[in-house]
Order: C-alpha cells, then structure tokens, then sequence
C-alpha cells in the first residue's frame, strides 16, 4: 500500500518555508559571523603594527640615549645595552615590514625608516668612535651639530605618521568590526525569529495532527470496541479472500482464535465441496457487488457445520477502489432448527387437524345415528304409554296413571331433545348456502311462525332496520328463531315485555343484538350460556333443551362471526352477534323507505 | 286368514313399530286385512307369491304395501327395487314408511318407483293419524290398479306397449 503523506499541500508549503528560511538565517548569520572576525583580526592586526611601531621607536631611542650617555661616560658597558637595542630595531623593523605587507603606504615609508635607523646607526657608531678616539669634546661637538637629533626627529616623525596611519585604520576596522558584529546580532536574532517562528507554525501543524490523529485514534477505538463486543462475527478480508481482521465474535462463531486466521485465506470456512461458493463471493466482490442477507453453512475449526446469515459490504479506499470486504456473519442455527420444527410441528398438526376433523365427522355420524336411533323406542315408550292411558285407564288407579303421565311426559321432553340434537348434527355436516338476506324479513317470519306463543301476550317489540348480510338464510332464521324464542320465553314474567331487535356498530364492525327485559341470568355463567345442554333455569320455570345457544353459535361460527351474550338477573339479556368476519363489509339496507313500512 | 283379503302388506322388522301400527289400525277396522312380515326376504317370497306364500296369486296383490327401509337380510330398497323392475307386481302402490330422514333414501326411494315417503312421527297422536289417513286412503280413497293377469312367470318380463 502506498504510504500517505501525513501533511496536506499547504502544510507542505510551509514546512518547506521553514526549512528554507533557518537556512537563508544560517548562512546570513554565519557569514556576519565570519565578517565581524575578520574585522576583529585586522583591529588586532592594527594593534601589532603599532605595537611594532612604538618597540621600534623605543628601541632607537635607547640606542641614541645610549650613544648620549657613552659620549659623556664613556663607559664601554653601555655598548652591550646599545647592541641590543639595535637587534631589536632590526627586529621591529622586519616585523613591520611583514606585518604591513597589505599596505602600500607604509610599505613606501619603510625605506625611509631603514635609511633613517641605518644613518642613525651610522651616526652612533662615528660618534661613539670619535669619543673613544679624541675625547669627549670632539664627540659632544659632533653631537651638538644636532645630526642625531635630526635623524632622530625625522624617524619619530616617520613613525608618528606611521602610527597615525594604524590608528587610522584602527578607527575605521573598530567601527567596521562594530558594525559587522551589530549586523551579525541583527541577523542572528531575525534568524532566531524566524526560527521560533518555524518552530511554533511547524508545532501548530503537528499539534493538529496529533489532536486529529487523537480523535482519529479514539473513534476507531470505539469503532472497534464496537466490533469487538458484537455478539456477530465481523471479520474482514481483502480480493484474495486473505483474512485481516476477526473480531471475538468470529472466534466465538467459528472457533478459531485471531491468531490462527489473519493471513489465512477466508477458504478454512467453507463446508465441504464449499469452495466454489466462497470464489463465487469473492469474484462478485471484485466486480463490485456487495452481498446483502445470504444464508449458507460454514464450517467449525471442530469440524461442525453451522448455518450463517451473511452480509459481505465492500471496503474501498480512498480513491474508490474496492480492496477488500467486510463480513458480518451471524449464528442462525438456532433459528433453522426452530424452522424446522415449525415446519414439522406444522405437518404434525395438520395431521392432528385432520384427525380431529375426521374424529369431528365420525362423532357428528355417531350423534346423528344415535339420535335417529333413540327416535324409535321414544315413539314406542310414548305409544305404549298413551295405549295404556286411553284404552286401560279404568283399570289403573290414580298413582299408576300420574306414573305413566310422567312417562309420557319425558318421552316428550326426549323426543325434543333428539330433534335438537339431530339439528345441530345435521348443521356441522351441512355447507352454507350462502345468499344475500334481508335480516327483517327473517325476523318476521319467526315471528310468524311464533305467533301462538305470542298471542295473549303483552310484548312491546322494537324492531329496527337490520342490515341485508350475505349468509345461509335458513340457518340464519334459525338464530333468530332460537334468539327470539328465548326472549319470548324468559319475558313471561314480564308486562309489558321489552324484545329490541336492532343493529349497531362496534368498533367498526356491524352488531345486531336481540334484547329483552326477561329474568336474564348471573355473567357468571355466561361461560356456560352456548354449550350443550347447558342451562341456567330450572325446567320447572323455564322449558328447554338447552341445545338452542348451542346451535346458534354453531350456525354463527360456521358464518365466520360472533356470538356473545351481555345480561343481568331479574333486569333482562341481550345477545349479540355479527353474521361474517370482522373485516367483511356488508351491504346496508340500501333504501329507508322500503324498510320503514316494516317496522 | 284368507290370502283374498290381504289389502296392507306391513313390512316391518321393529315389532314395537309393528305393534303400534296394528294397534292404530286396529282401532280403524283394518286389522284382518293386514299381513306384517319382519324382513325383506319373506316381503319379497309374500309379493312374489312363493315359499311360504306359494299359495298366493299376483292377481290379488295388496292394495298397498308400508315399506321400512332398514330391514334384515335384503333392505327396503331392494325390495322396492325389485317389486317395481317385475310387470307383475310394478303397479302395486308402495308407501315407504320410515324413520330416516336421508335425503338420498327419500331420492333413492322416489327414482325407484315409490308412490309415497313417509317419516315415522315421534309423537304417538300423529303416527296413529297417519296410519288411520293412510289406511283410509290407500283402501278406501284410491282406485287399486286393476289386477295383473295371470301369466306365467317370465312370460311378461317383456313389457308389450
């Protein structure tokens, strides 16, 4: 992978700036540097030649103090002194001579200084001889001449001027090596400036980074705390399908530790005779095709197989190039093996269904035969019975007759229940015919065929306009007759009677109801109100087989709808019931003025 | 019991049902004219006229015969069938007399040739009024087929038109 610069173009820039201004500073104040010790060199240099120059004007003049002071001692000791002093002109001359080689000036006045201290030499020496050889006067007399003196003067006024000129150019170096040193302090402190300056700019730059590289650092932190702790296996591969990262997940999913798998190619996985697959996955992701919720089997580093949802996203760099894919892989063996055991518990209970189905036949054929078959010997008992009564009456006394009038009565009571009970058989067998029904029109032809009952009663009826419903018009009838004939029944005690048949809506869905003012009956029973031969009065009150509810629900539930019962004892019940399912719309009465004239 | 004044055939194998029925009649002056036989075997020897009814001649048939369906050895319904495949004994009236209410026996019973279905009532009251109406009817109301002459036995399974 190329490595990326850590700056931008810009930060580049002014780095490179930097670098090239601490450069630009160095060289400046190296060579202000170099400059100011030169400068220094040629004021020490001053300094020497003037040295020089004093030595050698101190050295003449001993020789001319001498040469005095021999003219009027005439010690010959003083000649030692003197002979020195002569060295050490000729030195200080030499040494001039070298040390002014730079200048011209006094270069040229050089000769003049030599023929000076030689005639002064000279001078000495012819004095120095006439002392020893005529006497003091003659040499005090070529003394007083004042020829020494005048060399002598001459060669301080030489060297004065010689002087002059060092000290000249001492003045001019001292303030060219004050200048060069001030400048090389300016440089220098600029240089120091830009420097500091670099150096915070550079610091910026890096604390940026840093902080950057900090937050940077902190969200892929909790990136991979996050990959870390999920319960899925995450791991990450590049086109090779090589393995670069696996999360605990991974490890937990498939059994191998990070260190067993990174470098390894993602082909350990695959099942066997899995490869192909894994090729496949891996050629799409080279064309770019992420692979969304892919469901297949992997195996174990125990060589177990587990069932896997995968979702493989493609990891791209910076330049849009995809380099490898991530894969998020999670455990649903749990969840296949709960499949299939919906899927068998499904066919087991559709086995179960439809045993229960044909056990629900079979009980249906059994109650219909057993009651068909408990029709004859009903009719015998009851025949017998009424034989006895009406052609051996004379014969039988008042007990024996009450006996047999029981009888009879019960074979009655039997032979309603067996019709009952056939009825309610006949409708589990029997297929809805289903056709649209005005539910008026079956309420008046219950009442209809219920108007004996009804004569001689107080009833007050409050019929309303009932919807027209799609449903089996007979059975429907039917729940109405058996409705109604409660209603007509458990108002007995009732005057007037109160019998509402009406309609109303209950969230959203279309109720009708039957309500009456009757004896009603405790909710707590109202479990037992739809079972068979359930009852909730006594026979001696209220006759009945208690197959009735049973069989409205019945025809009720065959429809798809709703059969319930709301009541209170001694104030009145009312039944309510919805002729389809909830969602069915049904056709409401399409014209008022029709109906009205019904009611 | 002379086999002339057989005019109901009662084919019933529940004898409380053949009790009640011959009391009903009884009480309606129609009891010496009755023969009840307990299953479809002798009912067809009786239509028939052979075995133990040998001595009978088709040309006096019953006036009318009360058919149960379920009966031992051969059911009502191939005793009907049978009654109404042979010329000789096709015209004479059956009145099915049972206590199914299966529709394919009432449908079954009609395509075979029955001439009415009647279901037993449970209640006493109404099943003696229906043997007193049936009786009244079937030998006082209605014209009896003229009697089928005398053949020999095969001779007329080809009906002449």
């Amino acid at each position: 992978m190329k490595s990326q610069s850590l700056l931008n173009r810009n930060e580049q820039l002014v780095f490179a700036s930097a670098i090239l201004a601490l450069l630009v500073a160095g060289a400046m104040s190296y060579r202000a540097m170099m400059v100011s010790m030169e400068n220094d060199r040629w004021v020490r240099h001053t300094h020497e030649v003037i040295e020089s120059l004093q030595d050698l004007l101190f050295a003449m003049e001993s020789i001319d103090s001498s040469c005095h002071e021999f003219v009027l001692t005439g010690r010959e000791a003083l000649f030692e002194s003197y002979g020195v002093s002569i060295v050490i002109a000729k030195q200080d001359e030499a040494t001039l001579r070298k040390l002014t080689m730079d200048n011209a000036n006094q270069q040229s006045r050089l000769p003049t200084l030599e023929r000076l201290m030689t005639q002064k030499v000279q001078f000495a020496e012819t004095v120095s001889n006439l002392r020893r050889d005529h006497g003091i006067a003659a040499a005090s007399e070529l003394v007083d001449q004042g020829e020494g003196e005048r060399l002598m003067d001459e060669m301080r006024e030489l060297i004065k001027d010689m002087e002059a000129e060092e000290r000249g150019l001492l003045e001019v170096r001292t303030a060219a090596s004050h200048a060069s040193a001030k400048r090389a302090r300016l440089v220098m402190g600029l240089a120091a400036l830009l420097a500091l300056g670099s150096i915070i700019t550079a610091g910026g730059i890096v604390q940026s980074h840093i902080s950057k590289r900090k937050r940077v650092e902190e969200k892929l932190r909790r990136l991979a705390a996050i990959v870390e702790s999920s319960g899925d296996a995450i791991l990450s591969k590049n086109l090779d399908g090589i393995i670069q990262s696996w999360n605990h997940g991974a490890e937990r999913l498939y059994g191998y530790p990070a260190s067993e798998v990174v470098g390894q190619s993602v082909a350990i996985l695959a099942p066997p005779g899995g490869k192909d697959e894994i090729s496949g996955i891996l050629a799409s992701l080279a064309r770019g095709d992420p692979i969304e919720h892919y469901e297949t089997e992997r195996t174990r580093k125990d060589g177990q197989k587990v069932d896997v949802s995968l979702a493989v996203s493609l990891i791209k760099d910076s330049t849009g190039k995809v380099v490898g894919a991530s894969t998020i892989a999670r455990d649903i063996t749990g969840r296949k093996r709960a499949e299939a055991e919906i899927k068998e518990l499904n066919s087991t209970l559709g086995l179960r269904m439809a045993e229960v189905e044909a056990a629900n036949k079979e009980l249906e054929a059994f109650t219909y035969s057993v009651s068909h078959d408990l029709r004859a010997p009903l009719r015998h008992i009851s025949g017998f019975s009424k034989i006895l009564l009406e052609e051996y009456a004379p014969q039988l006394d008042q007990t024996a007759q009450h006996y047999i009038q029981r009888v009879s009565n019960a074979t009655t009571q039997m032979g309603l229940l067996v019709d009952d009970l056939l009825n309610l058989s006949r409708l589990g067998r029997r297929e809805l015919n289903r056709q649209p029904a005005g539910l008026n029109s079956l309420v008046e032809e219950v009442l209809v065929n219920r108007r004996q009952e009804i004569e001689g009663r107080d009833i007050k009826w409050r019929i309303g306009q009932l919807p027209f419903v799609d449903c089996d018009p007979t059975l429907m009838k039917q729940v109405f007759d058996n409705l109604l004939a409660n209603a007509i029944k458990f108002t007995r005690p009732r005057r007037p009677a109160v019998i509402e048949v009406d309609q109303e809506t209950l969230a959203g869905e279309t109720v009708i109801y039957v309500r009456d003012n009757g004896v009603g009956f405790s909710m707590k029973y109202a479990g037992k109100l739809f079972g068979v031969f359930q009852r909730l009065h006594r026979a001696e009150d209220f006759e009945g087989t208690g197959v009735g509810l049973a069989t409205a629900q019945r025809i009720i539930r065959k429809h798809g709808g709703r059969i319930w019962a709301e009541a209170e004892l001694d104030k009145g019940a009312t039944f309510y019931f919805t002729t389809g399912p909830a969602n069915q719309s049904e056709e409401q009465t399409p014209a008022p003025d029709l109906i009205k004239g019904d009611v | 019991m002379s086999t002339t004044e057989i005019e109901i055939l009662l084919v019933e194998d529940n004898p409380d049902d053949a009790e009640l029925a011959l009391h009903a009649l009884r009480r309606e002056n129609f009891c010496n004219k009755i023969e009840v036989v307990r299953d479809g075997e002798e009912a067809l020897d009786f239509i028939f006229c052979r075995n133990a009814y040998d001595h009978r001649r088709f040309r006096n048939p019953p006036k009318v015969v009360l058919l149960d369906l379920k009966l031992p050895k051969v059911d009502g319904l191939e005793v009907l069938r049978a009654m109404k495949a042979d010329p000789r004994t096709r015209t004479i009236p059956v009145v099915v007399l049972t206590s199914s209410k299966e529709e394919k026996d009432l449908i079954e019973s009609y395509h075979l040739g029955a001439n009415s279905y009647i279901q037993k009532p449970v209640d006493i009251d109404q099943f003696r009024e229906m043997v007193k109406q049936l009786g009244l009817y079937w030998l006082l109301v209605n014209v009896a087929p003229p009697g089928v002459p005398s053949a020999t036995p095969g001779a007329g399974t080809g009906e002449k038109r």
